[in-house]
C-alpha cells in the first residue's frame, strides 16, 4: 500500500532535540520552583508527502510535541527547520506566512470549533486571515472544502452543535485544508470517536493525502490506527524518543522493551491466536522528577544494572530503525 | 408506518429542500427567536413607550400647559386629575373634577401636584430622561470598561492579570456608597458627574465576571485553532473571545443598568442624588417619601400619597423590564437554543 522505505523523499520536517519544560511556579511570588519535562531531547524528521506516526501512552509529551512544532507554545530548547526555515526564529509576519503550510487537527471536536460561529465562516476564516479579501471567492472555497472532507454545502450555515462528534472532525479537517498546507499535524483526531466512525475519518485523511500529497505528523494512543495510517512509527515515552522505524519494520520487529509491550497489549482478532503478554508493572513515572539513565529501566522486564545508571543513545541499530536501548 | 414513508422525501429532494431555505444569519436568528418571547417582547414595549415619552417630554407638557419647575405654592398637594375626571365622565361625581380644574386655574393635572404645586406628570416626564440617560450612559461606560479591563487580564495573564486583580479587589472592599459619599462632598452631584461616577465606579464586577470567562475560552482549543491560523491577539480577541463572551456582556449591562436606576433613587435618598430642582425619578421618590403620613386637616385624607405612587411604580417596572431583555437577550443570542422553544 504505502511505500516500503520512502527514503527517496526529502525532509519536510525536521525536529532537532526539541526541549518543552512547563515551569511549576510555588510560594508567594510565584518563582519557578521546578520544570516538568514534557519533552525533554526529541529527534526525528517527516519527510514530504509521508504519514509519521506518533505514538505513546497519554501524558507521555506527544501533543507536546505537535503543540511546540507549531510554535503554539514555548519551548526550552532545540528547534525545528520546516523545508530549510528555522520555525523558532521566525519572526510574527514570517511566521504568520509559514501557518499556511502547517495546520493541525484537533483531538477534541467538540471543542476545537467555536460554537457561536457558522461552520462556513470557521472554514473561511484562515482565508480571511491570509488576505482573501473576496467574499464570493472565500464562499466558493468553503463549498470546495466541504466537499472535500464528504459534507454538503448547506452545512456552511449551520452551528457546529447541530453536528455529530465525527462530522465535526471533518469540519475541523476542512479548516485545516483551506490554506492547501504541505503539512498537517493530526493530534489525536480520531480518539474521541466511535470506532466506525474512526475508521471514516482515517480513509478521509488518507484519501486527501493521495489527492493533495502533503505530510502528516499523526499523533495517537491507538497502535492500529497508527499502524492502519503511518509510513513510519515514533514510540514516546516519557518525554523522549525510544523507538523510530517504517511501520513494517517496527510493527515486525519491535526492538524497544517498551514498543514490545505495547505491541503485544494489542488485540487479534482471532480467538486461537495465543499472544503472550507482556504486563509492565508499576506507573508511569512523574515526567516532574523522570528516572535517572534509561527512564524505562525502573518499569522494563530486562533492565540491567547500567540502564538505572547511563542514559542510553538513540542509536540506528538497524538500517532506519533507530532504539535508544542499551540491550538491543 | 405507511404515512411516515409518505411524508419523509427522498434525500435528494430533502436537499433541495434545505437549500431553498434561507440562510440564517446571527442577527436573524436571534430575532427569530425574540420573536418567539412574549414577555421580553412586552419589557421592550415598556421601555420604548417610557424612552419615547421621555424623548417627547418638551411637547407633551407644552399641550397639557404645564411645566415641571413651575411652582403654585396655592396649589400644593393637588390629587390626580385623572380619577375624578373619568368619574366625571361617567356621571358618577360631577363636582370634584371643576372644582380641582378651578383650584388650578384651569390646567388639569393628571397626577396631582406636589409640594410647591409642580405638576407631578411633567416632572415624572422630564425625571425619566435625566433618570435613564445617568444609568444608561454610566452603564454602557461600565460595560465598555469591564470588558476591555477584564478581557486584557484574562487573556493576557501574567502580571497583567495579578495587577488588574489586585486593583479590583482592592476597590471592591471599599463600600461603593462611601467612595460615592467621598466623590459627591468634593463635587456636586450633577446629572454629568453623577453619570461619571457612576460609571467609573460599576466595572469591577463586569471585568470580574469577563476574566473568568475569558480565562475559560482561552484554554479551549478553538482559539489555540485560531493561532494556528495565524490569527492575531487581537483577531482572536474580537472574532472568538468577546462573541463568546456575549451573554455575560449583556446580562451584566441589563442588570446593570437597573442597578444604576436603583443605585441614583439611592444616592438620592441620601440626598446625595442629582440636586432639586432637576426632577430625577430617585429625588421625586425621595422628596415623596417625606410626605407619606401627611393628612388634610379637613378631610382626614393622605394628601402626598399619590406622589410615591408614580416614581415607585416606574422605577419598578423599569427595572424589571431590564432585567427580563437580559435574560431574553442571552437566549436569543445563544445559537444552541435556535431551535428550542
Amino acid at each position: 500500500m504505502a511505500p516500503t522505505v520512502s527514503t527517496a523523499h526529502k525532509d519536510l520536517l525536521v525536529v532537532q532535540n526539541l526541549k518543552t519544560y512547563f515551569p511549576v511556579r510555588s510560594g508567594v511570588f510565584q518563582r519557578v520552583s521546578a520544570w516538568v519535562k514534557a519533552v525533554d531531547d526529541v529527534s526525528f524528521t517527516v519527510r514530504e508527502g509521508e504519514t509519521f506516526g506518533l505514538v505513546g501512552e497519554s501524558g507521555c509529551g506527544k501533543t507536546t510535541v505537535s503543540r511546540s512544532i507549531l510554535r503554539l507554545i514555548p519551548t526550552q530548547g532545540g528547534s525545528v527547520f520546516f523545508d530549510g526555515q528555522e520555525v523558532f526564529r521566525l519572526r510574527s509576519q514570517e511566521l504568520k506566512a509559514l501557518r499556511r503550510h502547517m495546520q493541525i487537527v484537533f483531538q477534541d471536536p467538540y471543542s476545537s470549533l467555536d460554537p457561536r460561529m457558522p461552520v462556513g465562516d470557521i472554514i473561511a476564516e484562515s482565508l480571511l486571515i491570509h488576505g482573501v479579501k473576496n467574499r464570493s471567492e472565500r464562499n466558493a472555497a468553503v463549498q470546495e472544502m466541504l466537499a472535500k472532507v464528504g459534507l454538503n454545502p448547506y452545512h456552511a450555515h449551520r452551528y457546529p452543535h447541530e453536528f455529530s462528534g465525527g462530522q465535526r472532525q471533518r469540519i475541523g479537517i476542512a479548516r485545516a485544508l483551506a490554506l492547501n498546507p504541505r503539512f498537517i499535524v493530526c493530534d489525536e483526531p480520531v480518539s474521541a470517536l466511535d470506532v466506525s466512525i474512526q475508521s471514516q475519518i482515517l480513509n478521509l485523511l488518507k484519501d486527501l493525502q493521495r489527492e493533495y500529497g502533503f505530510s502528516y505528523l499523526f499523533v495517537a494512543h491507538d497502535l492500529s490506527v497508527v499502524e492502519h495510517i503511518s509510513d513510519r512509527v515514533g514510540v514516546m515515552y516519557l518525554g523522549k524518543l525510544v523507538e523510530m522505524a517504517p511501520r513494517e519494520s517496527l510493527f515486525i520487529e519491535p526492538l524497544h522493551p517498551y514498543t514490545r509491550a505495547l505491541m503485544s497489549a494489542i488485540p487479534v482478532p482471532d480467538p486461537r491466536r495465543r499472544r503472550e503478554r507482556i504486563v509492565l508493572k508499576g506507573e508511569v513515572p512523574s515526567p516532574l522528577n523522570p528516572p535517572s539513565g534509561c527512564r524505562f529501566h525502573p518499569r522494563c522486564p530486562i533492565a540491567q544494572e547500567v540502564c538505572g545508571k547511563v542514559e542510553p543513545a538513540f542509536t540506528e541499530k538497524r538500517p532506519d530503525h533507530w532504539v535508544a536501548c542499551h540491550l538491543v | 408506518m405507511a404515512l411516515e414513508q409518505t411524508t419523509v422525501p427522498p434525500l435528494a429532494v430533502s436537499h433541495t429542500l434545505v437549500l431553498t431555505n434561507k440562510p440564517q444569519s446571527y442577527l436573524d436568528m436571534a430575532l427569530a427567536r425574540l420573536r418567539r418571547d412574549p414577555l421580553t417582547l412586552a419589557a421592550l414595549a415598556f421601555l420604548l413607550a417610557v424612552g419615547l415619552l421621555a424623548a417627547a417630554a418638551g411637547p407633551i407638557t407644552a399641550v397639557l400647559g404645564v411645566d415641571p419647575n413651575q411652582t403654585h405654592p396655592a396649589n400644593h398637594f393637588q390629587q390626580p386629575y385623572l380619577i375624578p375626571y373619568l368619574q366625571w365622565l361617567l356621571g358618577v361625581d360631577t363636582k370634584t373634577a371643576p372644582t380641582l380644574l378651578y383650584r388650578s386655574e384651569g390646567v388639569p393635572h393628571w397626577l396631582g401636584t406636589d409640594q410647591l404645586g409642580r405638576d407631578q406628570l411633567a416632572r415624572l416626564l422630564y425625571g425619566a430622561r435625566v433618570s435613564l440617560s445617568i444609568a444608561l450612559v454610566a452603564a454602557a461606560l461600565s460595560v465598555v470598561l469591564g470588558v476591555m479591563v477584564g478581557a486584557l487580564a484574562g487573556y493576557f495573564g501574567g502580571w497583567v492579570d495579578d495587577i488588574v486583580m489586585w486593583l479590583i479587589t482592592t476597590l471592591t472592599t471599599i463600600p461603593d456608597i462611601y467612595l460615592l459619599i467621598i466623590v459627591s462632598a468634593i463635587f456636586r452631584p450633577t446629572p454629568a458627574t453623577l453619570t461619571l461616577f457612576l460609571g467609573f465606579l460599576g466595572w469591577f464586577g463586569t471585568a470580574r465576571l469577563m476574566r473568568g470567562n475569558v480565562l475559560k475560552v482561552r484554554s479551549l482549543e478553538y482559539t489555540t485553532a485560531a493561532r494556528a491560523l495565524g490569527a492575531s491577539n487581537i483577531r482572536v480577541m474580537l472574532r472568538h473571545v468577546i462573541p463568546n463572551s456575549l451573554p455575560i456582556i449583556v446580562v451584566s449591562t441589563t442588570v446593570g443598568i437597573g442597578a444604576l436606576i436603583s443605585a441614583e433613587s439611592v444616592l438620592s435618598f441620601l440626598g446625595l442624588g442629582v440636586q432639586p430642582p432637576t426632577a430625577t425619578w430617585g429625588n421625586m421618590l425621595y422628596r415623596a417619601n417625606e410626605f407619606v403620613f401627611l393628612r388634610d386637616p379637613a378631610t382626614k385624607g393622605f394628601m402626598g400619597l399619590h406622589l410615591l405612587f408614580g416614581p415607585g411604580v416606574l422605577i419598578t417596572l423599569t427595572v424589571l423590564s431590564f432585567y427580563l431583555i437580559g435574560d431574553g437577550l442571552r437566549d436569543a443570542l445563544d445559537p444552541m437554543l435556535k431551535n428550542k422553544k
